[in-house]
């Protein structure tokens, strides 16, 4: 397993925003979560990156690289050093700069290597954020809305990029019409619980809770 | 990769944060100010003949001066640095930083660090321009006790510095900060006229520590300004573990 949680119990006041979920997100798969607004989704990344306080248990293996949905980059930071900063915070990585020098190009940003973070667009700097998120050495990719703000050849590129990766990869995301549906474990975040709506490789749709 | 290496980049990353334009532009106008007021007090356009005539009344009229604006305007600015750094509003990198509760304690480690950093580069440059004119004025004296004020307007600075970040944690809003402000500028007055206070006049400035006189010394003693500052150390410790970030 790459994460377990068992009987997750969030609440902001009197409201539980997620009641009791257990599930496993195993090795080298991947997860697709829906949900509508302020259901609860981003609160579970959250909680997995131990960002706020929760109730039951949390395992972890390995290192989470994670692209929040909303994100501050310090406007005086290049696009470079942002990258090398927060994707080897925790450990190096080998043949970075060619790595990053495919990402650039593949995201068509490399002009804007050496440029300032402040003076990027909003869609850019997701581009951003989601290379330090792909870059950071880890056993679990965390991405919180991913697509947004990406134009259609990025969100395509992304995809793919995604795909073909081996980690496990955990999407929360709104526009599930992109996600190839059949390399992805969908579930669905609804009045705090989760439940695991297709399993992989499955043409049937499996009702049931994890 | 230790714990070493990626504090340093946490470190690097917080100053980043820490150094945002508005906060740039505000060092370097409180820098200008302090600088302009020190050459002012010094007195350094009188007249050689009128200095030499009464150099130690120069010198202690210098030293008052200084010391006594130091320490408001060192203690006000740890406060408002504190409310910039430590609001809520302007935790919201740390989703980037936090992944686990070993990075959770490393962030915020490094975080208080980092201001602590550039707290002391202020005092650093505050005690330069105290010592660089005494070298050049006619009346300058350099007395080795004078470094133990500085020491003591730093740990003064530690106190307010987490006593603002517990508060600001506590109420969840940057507004909190002026507490921290009200409770320095009480403490001020009241321990002017220290001597003639009440009992209870006397417990506000056993809870709320400051420095007295042009020495900055502390009325109950340097130790009770040290561990003040733990126990606040440890709140804050206590809140981070429980509260949620932006």
């Amino acid at each position: 397993m790459s994460i377990d949680i068992i009987n997750l119990r969030k609440y902001y006041g009197k409201t539980y925003v997620l009641k009791g979920i257990s599930c496993r997100f195993k090795d080298y798969q991947k997860y697709l979560i829906k949900g509508e607004n302020g259901i609860g989704k981003s609160t579970l990344f959250k909680a997995i990156l131990n960002q706020i306080s929760y109730l039951g248990e949390i395992k972890v293996e390995g290192a989470i690289s994670y692209a929040p949905e909303v994100v501050n980059f310090p406007p005086f930071m290049s696009v470079y050093r942002s990258i090398k900063t927060f994707s080897t915070l925790t450990s190096d990585i080998y043949d970075f700069d060619n790595k990053l020098d495919y990402l650039l190009d593949l995201f068509n940003i490399s002009k804007y290597k050496n440029s300032m973070l402040g003076s990027l667009s909003k869609g850019q700097k997701q581009k951003v954020n989601l290379i330090q998120a792909y870059l950071t050495p880890s056993k679990t990719l965390l991405l919180d809305e991913p697509l947004s703000g990406l134009d259609n050849e990025s969100r395509n590129k992304f995809l793919d990029l995604i795909e073909n990766d081996t980690r496990t990869v955990i999407v929360i995301s709104h526009e599930l019409t992109h996600f190839n549906k059949e390399d992805y474990n969908v579930m669905e975040l609804d009045n705090g619980r989760l439940t695991l709506i297709k399993k992989i490789h499955s043409n049937s749709p499996i009702l049931s809770t994890v | 990769m230790d714990v070493l290496r990626s504090s340093r980049k946490y470190i690097l990353t917080h100053l980043f944060y820490l150094l945002s334009k508005k906060n740039v532009v505000f060092l370097v106008v409180f820098n200008l100010v302090c600088s302009i007021y020190f050459v002012y007090i010094s007195s350094i356009f009188e007249g050689i003949h009128t200095i030499d005539a009464n150099r130690s009344i120069y010198y202690e009229h210098f030293n008052n001066d200084f010391f006594q604006f130091t320490k408001i305007v060192f203690i006000c600015f740890i406060i408002f640095m504190s409310i910039s750094f430590f609001g809520r509003e302007y935790n919201l990198y740390s989703n980037l930083l936090i992944k686990d509760k070993r990075t959770k304690a490393i962030f915020y480690i490094t975080k208080y660090i980092s201001f602590l950093l550039i707290s002391l580069l202020e005092l650093l440059f505050i005690s330069i321009s105290y010592y660089s004119l005494l070298a050049i004025l006619p009346y300058g004296k350099f007395y080795i006790s004078s470094i133990g004020t500085f020491l003591r307007l730093l740990f003064l600075g530690s106190f307010y510095l987490f006593f603002t970040s517990f508060l600001l944690s506590l109420f969840n809003t940057h507004l909190a900060g002026i507490i921290s402000l009200i409770s320095y500028w009480f403490s001020f007055i009241y321990s002017s006229f220290y001597t003639s206070l009440s009992k209870g006049e006397k417990i506000l400035l056993l809870i709320f520590p400051f420095g007295e006189g042009e020495s900055i010394t502390f009325l109950y003693g340097t130790l009770h300004v040290i561990i003040y500052t733990i126990i606040l150390i440890l709140l804050n410790i206590l809140l981070i573990i429980v509260r949620d970030e932006a």
